[in-house]
């Protein structure tokens, strides 16, 4: 048996799937999404069951991602029942989901979550009523407190056996003859072959749903001109186009069922978050307080990471030294085993240290509803670069490190941002290529010089997003985006958060930091340095006129970007980089590492966000980024030398 | 007075009269509970080309300066 969790986004869903995991066996990612979509297996009472977590959606339309994964695996893989859970607390607008969710005639329990919530608001929802009205079982819960639970999953399991769907609700009479008119003219073929009742088909037709409109011309052509011509009617009757006709009927419907089965008594006093919110979204206060969080998030995790990040590498590097007591240095063995310690203590080194108390910090701020109201206050500025208000947390934190960054772009739904999030902060200098930019620049070309990088890379970066969008151009109408009120981060919530989000780091980008690591042994032992060096000179020193040994510190930077330094002064033989190269060379050194190729554990990171052909895009787009001002400074330098 | 969302000033009362955008939009607003014949509040007001914070049917929701200017709504007076 198959029950699906259906609502709106912050309905409290993960709470009542968090509440029943107890009893979970199993747990997996959905294949073939890169959402996280959640199965667990559950036993209770001698019934078991595989309960799937859908994301949460506001309708059945086909605006959003979520909104098509969800749809499509209701109708595809059709669950035994489907567990609508709403937000008691705005029950009107909740309502609307339900009613389209009856139309596809899956069996249906409603749980009312929050229904403490809606008592502290003044609302009062007749349960039995609701019910009546519905025709489906609807059960009360408290699902963060477990409250309620057992009962609605009883519920759920008796009502799938009987396999009752619910009511159907009539539209006004000409809405209501021109649906029929078209489910008459689909017939039985067409809704069978797409996998859904004829009613809803023929709404869904007459809203102008993509989607089915394309599946459905493909299967019968003829029909969309009749699907066209009674959209026409239906607007020409009432003034607004076809969508609005029908979305308003089902608004309407569901404010009158609302009347039907509530009291609202009026508020009294003044709500917590009119409180808060007083302040985090001032007109002005509001900016202050949002860099306040974001240098206090900032400052958190990168004081905790380094503080342990240094031990941590320490122990390594005193392993490697024992294990270079009982191998002989030349050993091939031990350049193998040495680049796995070194690539297995990279990942060591920036999971534990940096990415936990990031991915912490994310999950309560997320979690306690502050993430929006951040999305909010920076939509104006990062819509400038063709992004969302959301970006600017990852932005922020790809300062200390890139990694935990790319992974933070999973905040954003459209696929679209993800991708230009994650390409950009790439782009943004970690705070190992700081070191690169104090190393170089500030020390030896002066602090004014490094603080013009740091500028020139912000404007970079917005032109790589103007660049881009241009591209993918933001097809989504803007910024419309609901202000959930505060919660209370619940434990398992976030945990389960950051174990999904470490599983991608640990599964896919952590093998890859490996591998290269072990390559990176390899052509050390093989002393393939001036063989390399030799066949990126006219590169390096042909294109951009830089010594021919700082080939290898490139690649090895591509390891890890700390490297790079490390590196340099091997290569060159000596740390006084000013007597070995020009202000020139190391201003042009410095801005080519600043862009180019990101670090392995960041490309292992891409391919895990936004997939191989993602991460390639970005390896070239990145160097050539790299190249072009690496070639401007040049020029410059030529002309004001 | 009828005019568009995101010329409404803090603390204004008002009801929907028409979405202008296209279908993602209405569908998007729609689904969110803002529908033509609603009443919202303004809770913050879309100065400086900022994004506009309504209240409507008990929850509030952030509308980008672009598409709020693309909402048509009638002033009204509180009662």
């Amino acid at each position: 048996m198959r029950i699906a969790l259906v609502g709106q986004p912050n309905c409290g869903k993960s709470a009542l799937f968090n509440s029943v995991a107890g009893y979970k066996t199993i747990v997996s990612n959905f294949p073939g999404t890169t959402v996280d979509f959640v199965t667990s297996q559950v036993n209770l009472n001698g019934d078991s069951f595989t309960l799937v977590d859908l994301p949460g959606i506001y309708s059945l339309s086909a605006s959003e991602r979520e909104e098509l994964l969800a749809r499509r695996y209701l109708i595809d893989e059709k669950p035994d029942l489907v567990i609508n859970i709403m937000d008691a607390s705005v029950l009107s607008r909740s309502l609307e989901l339900t009613l389209e969710l009856l139309e596809l005639k899956i069996p249906l329990v409603v749980c009312l979550n929050m229904i403490d919530e809606a008592a502290k608001k003044g609302v009062e929802i007749d349960v039995g009523h609701l019910s009546k009205d519905l025709g489906v079982p609807v059960v009360p819960t408290i699902a963060v407190r477990g409250q309620g639970v057992p009962e609605l999953f009883e519920t759920a399991v008796e009502h799938a056996k009987n396999g009752k769907t619910g009511n159907t609700y009539f539209l006004s009479l000409d809405v209501e003859h021109a649906v029929s008119e078209l489910a008459d003219l689909l017939g039985s073929d067409l809704p069978d072959r797409l996998g859904l009742p004829g009613r809803i088909l023929a709404i869904k037709l007459l809203e102008q749903d993509e989607e089915f409109e394309r599946a459905a011309r493909e299967i019968k052509p003829g029909l969309m001109n009749e699907a066209a011509r009674l959209r026409r009617t239906l607007s020409e009757c009432h003034g607004r186009p076809s969508d609005v006709v029908i979305s308003s009927e089902r608004h309407s419907l569901a404010m009158n069922l609302f009347e039907h089965v509530a009291k609202v008594r009026p508020r009294t006093g003044k709500r917590f978050r009119d409180q808060v919110d007083k302040y985090l979204m001032h007109p002005y206060l509001g900016y202050v307080f949002l860099a306040g969080i974001l240098f206090l998030f900032f400052w958190v995790v990168f004081s905790f990471g380094k503080h342990l990040e240094e031990p941590l590498l320490a122990l390594f590097e005193r392993f490697q030294g024992y294990l270079g007591a009982h191998f002989s240095d030349d050993s091939i063995v031990f350049t193998v085993i040495n680049g796995l310690i070194q690539g297995f203590s990279g990942g060591i080194g920036i999971v534990l240290p940096y990415l936990i108390p990031f991915l912490l910090g994310l999950s309560l701020l997320e979690d306690l509803g502050y993430l929006p109201r951040a999305a909010f206050l920076m939509d104006t500025i990062m819509h400038t670069i063709g992004l969302h208000g959301k970006a600017i947390i990852p932005f922020v934190l790809s300062y200390g490190c890139n990694v935990p960054a790319i992974m933070g772009v999973r905040i954003m739904e459209r696929s679209r941002d993800r991708f230009i999030t994650a390409v950009l902060i790439t782009l943004i200098p970690c705070a190992a290529r700081t070191t690169i930019i104090f190393a170089l620049v500030a020390f030896y070309l002066g602090p004014m010089r490094a603080l013009m990088l740091y500028l020139l890379n912000i404007v970079v970066i917005a032109a790589a997003g103007k660049f881009l969008s241009r591209y993918l151009p933001d097809t989504s109408p803007g910024m419309v985006l609901e202000m959930p009120s505060y919660k209370m981060p619940q434990f398992s919530t976030v945990v389960r958060k950051i174990w999904f989000r470490l599983r991608e780091f640990v599964v896919i980008a952590w093998p890859i930091l490996i591998v290269g690591s072990v390559i990176l042994s390899l052509l050390e032992y093989l002393q393939l340095a001036d063989p390399i060096n030799g066949l990126l000179s006219p590169f390096t020193s042909g294109l951009l006129g830089l010594p021919p040994e700082v080939g290898i510190t490139l690649i090895f930077g591509i390891l890890r970007k700390e490297l790079t330094i490390i590196m340099l002064v091997q290569a060159l033989g000596t740390s006084n980089f000013a007597s070995v190269m020009s202000g020139e060379q190391m201003m042009v050194f410095t801005v080519f590492s600043l862009f180019y190729i990101p670090c392995l554990a960041t490309l292992g990171m891409l391919r895990s966000t936004i997939g191989n052909r993602g991460m390639l895009f970005t390896l070239f787009f990145n160097t050539a980024i790299g190249t072009l001002m690496a070639l401007a400074f040049r020029v410059l330098y030529f002309f004001f030398p | 007075m009828i005019t568009t969302l995101e010329k409404l000033k803090d603390g204004m009362d008002a009801v929907v009269k028409q979405i202008h955008g296209g279908h993602h939009l209405r569908q998007k607003l729609g689904g969110l509970g803002v529908h033509p014949q609603d009443r919202l509040k303004v809770l913050r007001s879309g100065f400086l080309g900022g994004p506009v914070l309504i209240e409507i049917h008990g929850t509030q929701v952030g509308i980008g300066h672009g598409m709020a200017g693309k909402i048509e709504v009638e002033v009204k007076e509180r009662p």
